[in-house]
């Protein structure tokens, strides 16, 4: 307290030292009515020192005085002491709680995904691809059944999950699979295809696989009578024992028979198929393996979960496919050695068979691969259909079957045209392993919800660290200026200053919300976010700044010339208009560049950011005015960190979830929804009303 | 004439309420205007008025703001709030009241 009338002010206010802010207030304001009483007395022609004391007696008793001024603030004293004391045991650390609360929780996912992405590459790696060189080594004992994601499973459910996971190939985890569920035909399955994926690749070179397939293919019949696929797993021995084709002429290869016997019993083997549902049950028991994790909560525990599943079943499924598609391309080609040997009956007998087990396989397909296998030889045994009754003077019924042939080839390029050029079976595995496959991917909406994501983390370790800095600096201040007028003052801005700022900067954050939602890639998502990011950063405390200066012109206190608002804006509307420029001009040519430029504006905004701060706030020939506005801009920076951290967390969460809702169920991201997409239920409808 | 203390001291609140109802002020301020209007019947101790002014604001019927004025000097300025507009009606009625009751006895109209 400085002036002439301070040590009075000083002793009428003794008792509210307990709250310098409000004593100091009271006391400039009792000095400000003394001095300008004083004034008067002076004009009215009294001595200075005269008016002074005129001026203090009007004032009252000095004792009295001093007791009423206690008894009418010591309820906003207590009042006062307590928000204080709450603001500092809680706001700061909600602060802290906020900047830490996204990052903790995109590494807690980030850690969880991991986790998750470990078991599924292991899972996948070692015991899928098995000839893999640089396959990861197997868990250590009890590390799978001490996994966060499988330790509510019991030892079935960890099964049904992972089979053995000690186990040295596939076959024999699978085996372990069916050991705990023995009679359970999805899993048998999945056995039988494993260890059909297991087997030595080159049969002629190798040894015989009869020794290995006949009892599975037994023991399949047994579990799951009315299922063909273990029909059409025993054709393919009679077939490779049976005949050969040569590919040297790939338009044309020439079947070799060895043994007209085999051949016979590899169709009645298929004929058998074709009476039965012919289904490998994969999407079944990757749907019950699903359920048995935990529900995803973000969109990366989802992919992964999409990818990792659809992998391992692909990587059991495409073996079988391949033996299918072969075993009926020999059996086609065998139906057109028995036309040209004149039995074209028997052919046309032999491709009705075939073409039986497409429908089967078609009306029953549970992802694409199927589909397209079983629309592969539909299309084959229908073309040598043709061939052959255009050979045997049967036009009417060759042009019937043509038709038929062109409406499945139209059905099947509509198909081709909806889906991505890559089955998502395939695509799910090529994500796993390839990231950058997700630019083509289509699931912009989780990929705008991990960009936002990590504009909130970005913006909120900004913010903070610019809070802690005011932090640090305000109690340095408090520490060296406990008491006078050196001691910064806490101003609260106007709400008519801050709440039109506020409101820019949540328009701002909502139109790049409602832009991003009509998707311009991934790239330009990135870029945009992260420019707003530093946009909010950079501006949120300039505002501060600005309408904390604003209220401290109304109250008379000394400010640094010139106002950081309008250097703040224009360094912001610099930024915009030299990365639409840049945008404008990248956006032709790379779209990778589009992230890099959304970088580099946060860096660019940041140290904008950083330079209005040091111009403003730091000014050293205004010393109190930085203490002030460090002291008062502390709990606005600490309270805009808060609600930025919680809203902007919520709104985060809710996009992901949002995000996750969104994908889900559709056939461009889960191999299990890919015969859910129009173009698929076309052509199974059509398999459907072909035939019994 | 000098009004009794008690009197006095129980005039201030609606004094303040009544005289911030026009515009704010600053507390100097309101004690010229009250000398003035009441050519010093109302000889306030000038030191009671701040007190007051601090319990109205602790109660929320006025609010206060450091303002600079034209000379550069700081005043605080108190304005009356919603709530003390409805305070000073409800005390405007109740003295009324209170002054037809006391009229009607001591004058005996």
């Amino acid at each position: 307290m400085n002036g002439r009338f301070a040590s009075l002010a000083g002793r009428l206010t003794h008792r509210l030292r307990m709250d310098p802010d409000l004593r100091r207030d009271v006391a400039e304001e009792l000095q400000s009515h003394l001095e300008a009483s004083a004034a008067e007395h002076v004009e009215a022609g009294e001595p200075p020192e005269r008016a002074d004391e005129l001026a203090s007696r009007a004032l009252g008793d000095e004792r009295s005085l001093a007791e009423q001024l206690w008894r009418a603030n010591r309820g906003r004293i207590r009042l006062r002491f307590w928000l204080r004391w709450t603001a500092r045991v809680t706001l700061v650390p909600a602060a802290v709680f906020a900047v830490l609360l996204v990052p903790v929780s995109h590494w807690w996912q980030s850690s969880q995904s991991r986790s998750l992405q470990d078991l599924m590459h292991w899972q996948v790696l070692h015991l899928q691809v098995e000839a893999e060189p640089t396959r990861p080594a197997a868990p250590q004992p009890g590390e799978l059944e001490a996994h966060p994601l499988l330790r509510g499973l019991d030892d079935a459910e960890r099964r049904l999950l992972f089979g053995d996971p000690y186990a040295a190939s596939a076959a024999e985890s699978a085996r372990a699979m069916v050991q705990a569920h023995p009679d359970d035909p999805a899993v048998y399955a999945h056995y039988a295809l494993t260890t059909l994926r297991s087997l030595p690749g080159n049969w002629d070179t190798d040894p015989s696989p009869a020794d290995a397939l006949l009892p599975l293919v037994e023991r399949g019949r047994e579990i799951d009578p009315g299922n063909g696929l273990y029909d059409l797993i025993a054709a393919r021995l009679p077939v490779h024992r049976g005949a050969q084709l040569d590919f040297r002429d790939a338009s044309d290869p020439e079947l070799l028979v060895r043994d007209h016997h085999e051949m016979e019993q590899a169709a009645r083997l298929f004929a058998q198929a074709g009476e039965k549902r012919i289904t490998t049950r994969t999407a079944q028991l990757v749907r019950r393996q699903l359920a048995l994790l935990p529900p995803a909560r973000s969109p990366e525990e989802y992919l992964l979960r999409q990818s990792a599943f659809a992998a391992s079943a692909g990587t059991s499924l495409m073996p079988h496919l391949a033996h299918t598609r072969s075993t009926a391309r020999h059996l086609a080609a065998y139906a057109m050695l028995l036309h040209e040997q004149g039995e074209s009956e028997r052919a046309l007998q032999l491709l009705d068979t075939v073409e039986r087990v497409g429908v089967r396989l078609g009306r029953d397909a549970e992802m694409r691969t199927t589909m397209l296998v079983a629309v592969a030889i539909q299309l084959q045994a229908m073309r040598h259909q043709v061939e052959i009754l255009e050979a045997i003077g049967q036009g009417e019924q060759a042009a019937q079957r043509q038709a038929m042939h062109d409406e499945l080839g139209a059905r099947m390029q509509r198909f081709r045209e909806d889906q991505p050029g890559i089955s998502p079976s395939l695509m799910s595995l090529a994500l796993t392993y390839q990231p950058a496959l997700q630019e083509a991917h289509l699931i912009e909406r989780v990929e705008l919800a991990w960009m936002h994501r990590i504009s909130l983390v970005a913006g909120l370790v900004m913010l903070g660290g610019l809070t802690l800095v005011a932090a640090v600096v305000g109690w340095v201040d408090l520490l060296r200026h406990r008491e006078g007028s050196a001691r910064p003052r806490l101003i609260w801005p106007r709400l008519r200053h801050v709440v039109p700022a506020a409101a820019a900067v949540v328009a701002l954050l909502a139109g790049v919300y409602v832009v991003n939602l009509f998707g311009h890639g991934t790239n330009a998502a990135a870029a945009l976010a992260l420019v707003v990011a530093g946009l909010v950063v950079g501006l949120w405390p300039v505002f501060i700044a600005t309408s904390l200066r604003r209220t401290m012109v109304d109250q008379g206190l000394p400010v640094a010339p010139g106002s950081p608002f309008w250097i703040g804006l224009v360094i912001a509307g610099a930024t915009v208009l030299v990365l639409t420029l840049g945008l404008l001009m990248l956006a032709a040519s790379s779209t990778e560049a589009l992230a890099g430029l959304g970088v580099a504006a946060l860096v660019l905004l940041a140290l904008a950011g950083a330079g209005v701060a040091r111009m403003w706030v730091m000014n050293r020939h205004w010393p109190a005015y930085r203490r002030n506005m460090v002291r008062s801009a502390l709990p606005l920076l600490a309270g805009s960190l808060v609600v930025a951290g919680v809203l902007g967390g919520a709104a985060s969460l809710y996009q992901e979830r949002q995000a996750v809702s969104m994908v889900d169920r559709r056939a461009a991201v889960g191999f299990l929804h890919e015969m859910a997409h129009p173009a698929a239920s076309e052509i199974r409808a059509w398999f459907g009303q072909q035939g019994p | 004439m000098d009004f009794s203390s008690e009197l006095v001291r129980g005039s201030v609140v609606p004094i303040v309420l009544s005289l911030l109802c026009d515009k704010p002020m600053y507390g100097y301020e309101m004690v010229k205007v009250v000398n003035a209007r009441t050519n010093g019947l109302f000889e306030w101790r000038e030191g009671t008025l701040y007190p007051t002014l601090h319990r109205l604001e602790a109660e929320g019927l006025i609010k206060s703001h450091w303002q600079a004025a034209e000379t550069g000097k700081r005043r605080k300025y108190y304005a009356i709030t919603r709530r003390g507009r409805g305070e000073f009606k409800r005390r405007q009625q109740e003295w009324q009241q209170f002054a037809g009751a006391m009229n009607m006895i001591l004058m005996g109209s």
